[in-house]
């Protein structure tokens, strides 16, 4: 599925052994050109963009504080409702708190859990991969028994017992989905770097006296980076999902701290009279997972065109 | 048909339920904390603890300890939950049925609308149908079904109580469960079978097919959709597999009683023997389906060679 010479990753390649400014000049005009024929990618990195910046200024962006509340003002509906007000612009939950600010407050949760986690698991299972595709062998059958045995399990059941035995703190939780998501990694990373191995450039460079450590570097990651940040950027769509299951089932960060998953949870109760406490912060999930999806597939429209249909 | 095949298939499939099986036993007791700990209610005393201990030989080494945890699980064994007192296999296979029902129901569901969107999709590339067909498949990956599931109750049940919010029994209680979850499947089988149907499209024989003047129905079912259905079979089978270890989030959102809503109310009462129970079960069956589908791949069509 995914082909092993991507035109950028090629260009990678070159970047390292010419590093020039007039290069650098070129390769960004070629991702503009690029954007311009995705879609998917502009506006998935715009989403994620935005959100990325909501997350970072939160404490500036945030009207009020995410966890005071304010009983007398408890389920305020949105300013657009005849009993909502401008000072609460997406209305208030259970204990009056400022629906708007949890939500901007919760992004950075789901967020550090998303990326870091993804980028952990992504770490993790493309040097796994990578040492089963190259040296193949003992290693390559053990790394895979690993994988298949981890694709097996039901990962939401697995977070969850792992979280119910270790605790849910945010470290925890980064933990669990780093255990629960490396494998996709690796497994592309083994079946890329397979392929490349057997590339007549890769075994010219062999003949040519380079040492494993001089082929991987310049010629296997280099080439399978493209892939792999695509597997990344589904990934984090993925961890923030479960994450919000978590935090839903009353798993995820402990409260008070904001998690959209344990907002739309608090909500339930509330769905009859206050159905935004539940719909506003499911919003904001659907709208950062769509960003990170489209974000995938642009990027692989980008670095796999043949995979374009 | 290569025998050889279906002897290195059958070997590896146990290869990887053992591996299920050691890396639950070593995890739990890698956790930090004592296992017992675990095994007990938060109000044992410690002679309970001490004597459940030795019941369940954690005062052993741990070779013999797994060996022991081997056995019983070979024997049909996965434990006894601390608070029911009951067998944990009992207790999954009271709740199968539930499972079965709402996997088979949200799978026919997500099939029968996903399956023929996604030929009508890409027998009209670019067309108004694909790009809806499209958009959808891209908002049911982007919809937590947990989210949906409240979103439906609220309209559907609660604003204009057309079906009941949760429970099982009647068809009525079938449906949103079935929708919530057959949403969350028919992204992923839409985009398969619409990139399966346009790869069949552009092969020759399609070509070939219309030059001889066949008439374009007949191509697009005999020729494309028979030909583009052996991955989305495996996609089928494979998320099947998934779903009869308990959709946990649906299950839970709809009060639906199976194997899902088992683990997340044993996790709630923190009765471990059962939420390990499941795991295991379920990553068994999923292995087990896995090994059904590539050998009845191997019965339909002797074309297909796989390589170790």
């Amino acid at each position: 599925m995914t082909s092993s010479l991507s035109p950028l990753a090629a260009s990678g390649d070159l970047a390292v052994a010419g590093r020039s400014a007039l290069h650098e000049e070129r390769l960004a005009r070629r991702i503009w050109r690029g954007a311009r024929r995705y879609p998917s990618l502009v506006a998935g990195g715009a989403i994620v963009g935005s959100i990325l910046a909501v997350a970072l200024l939160a404490p500036v962006l945030a009207p009020h504080d995410p966890l005071r509340g304010d009983l007398l003002a408890r389920l305020t509906p949105p300013f657009w409702s005849d009993a909502g007000s401008t000072d609460n612009l997406l209305g208030t939950d259970q204990q009056g708190r400022d629906q708007l600010s949890r939500l901007i407050h919760g992004a950075r949760v789901s967020l550090t859990v998303g990326i870091v986690a993804s980028v952990l698991a992504g770490l993790i299972g493309t040097t796994l991969g990578i040492l089963a595709g190259y040296y193949r062998g003992i290693v390559d059958k053990a790394i895979m028994l690993l994988t298949d045995t981890m694709m097996a399990f039901p990962l939401i059941l697995l977070a969850l017992l792992i979280v119910a035995l270790l605790g849910h703190s945010l470290a925890n939780l980064i933990v669990v989905f780093t255990l629960t998501n490396w494998f996709i990694s690796a497994r592309v990373a083994r079946g890329t770097t397979f392929q490349l191995s057997q590339a007549e450039f890769v075994v010219a460079s062999r003949l040519m006296g380079a040492s494993d450590a001089r082929v991987l570097r310049r010629h296997i990651v280099p080439n399978i980076i493209g892939p792999l940040i695509v597997v990344a950027s589904f990934a984090v769509a993925e961890i923030i999902i479960t994450e919000a299951a978590l935090g839903f089932l009353g798993l995820g960060v402990a409260p008070p701290s904001p998690s959209w998953g344990s907002m739309l949870a608090d909500g339930r109760e509330y769905v009859n009279i206050a159905w935004w406490v539940s719909v506003v912060p499911g919003l904001a999930l659907v709208i950062t997972i769509l960003g990170f999806n489209l974000l995938g597939d642009g990027l692989r429209d980008l670095l796999d065109p043949r995979s374009k249909t | 048909m290569s025998s050889s095949f279906l002897a290195w298939r059958i070997v590896h499939t146990g290869i990887v339920v053992l591996a299920i099986l050691t890396l639950v036993f070593f995890a739990v007791r890698l956790m930090p904390g004592d296992p017992v700990m675990l095994l007990v209610p938060p109000d044992a005393s410690p002679a309970t603890v001490e004597e459940l201990r030795r019941e369940l030989g954690y005062d052993r080494p741990l070779v013999v300890q797994y060996a022991n945890y081997m056995g019983e699980v070979a024997s049909g064994n996965l434990g006894t939950s601390i608070r029911q007192h009951r067998p944990v296999t009992e207790m999954v296979f009271e709740r199968l049925p539930a499972t079965i029902e709402l996997a088979i129901g949200s799978m026919l569901l997500a099939c029968l609308t996903a399956i023929p969107l996604g030929v009508l999709a890409a027998n009209r590339r670019g067309s108004v149908i694909d790009t809806v067909a499209r958009l959808i498949a891209t908002l049911s990956q982007a919809v937590p079904t947990f989210w949906l599931g409240i979103i439906l109750i609220i309209l559907v049940s609660v604003r204009w109580g057309w079906l009941p919010t949760s429970g099982r029994g009647s068809l009525e209680q079938m449906i949103l469960p079935c929708v919530t979850l057959g949403f969350y499947m028919f992204g992923p089988i839409l985009r398969l079978t619409r990139v399966s149907m346009v790869d069949t499209l552009s092969a020759d024989y399609v070509r070939t097919a219309y030059a001889k003047g066949l008439r374009p129905s007949m191509v697009l079912f005999r020729h494309g959709f028979r030909n583009a259905l052996i991955p989305i079979v495996t996609l089928v089978g494979l998320q099947t597999g998934k779903l009869l270890g308990g959709a946990v989030i649906t299950e839970s959102v709809f009060a639906w009683p199976g194997i899902g809503s088992l683990a997340i109310n044993a996790v709630y009462q923190r009765d471990y023997p059962v939420v390990q129970g499941v795991v295991v079960l379920a990553a068994i069956t999923f292995v087990l389906v896995n090994m059904v589908i590539d050998v009845c791949y191997l019965l339909i069509n002797p074309v297909i060679r796989f390589d170790k």
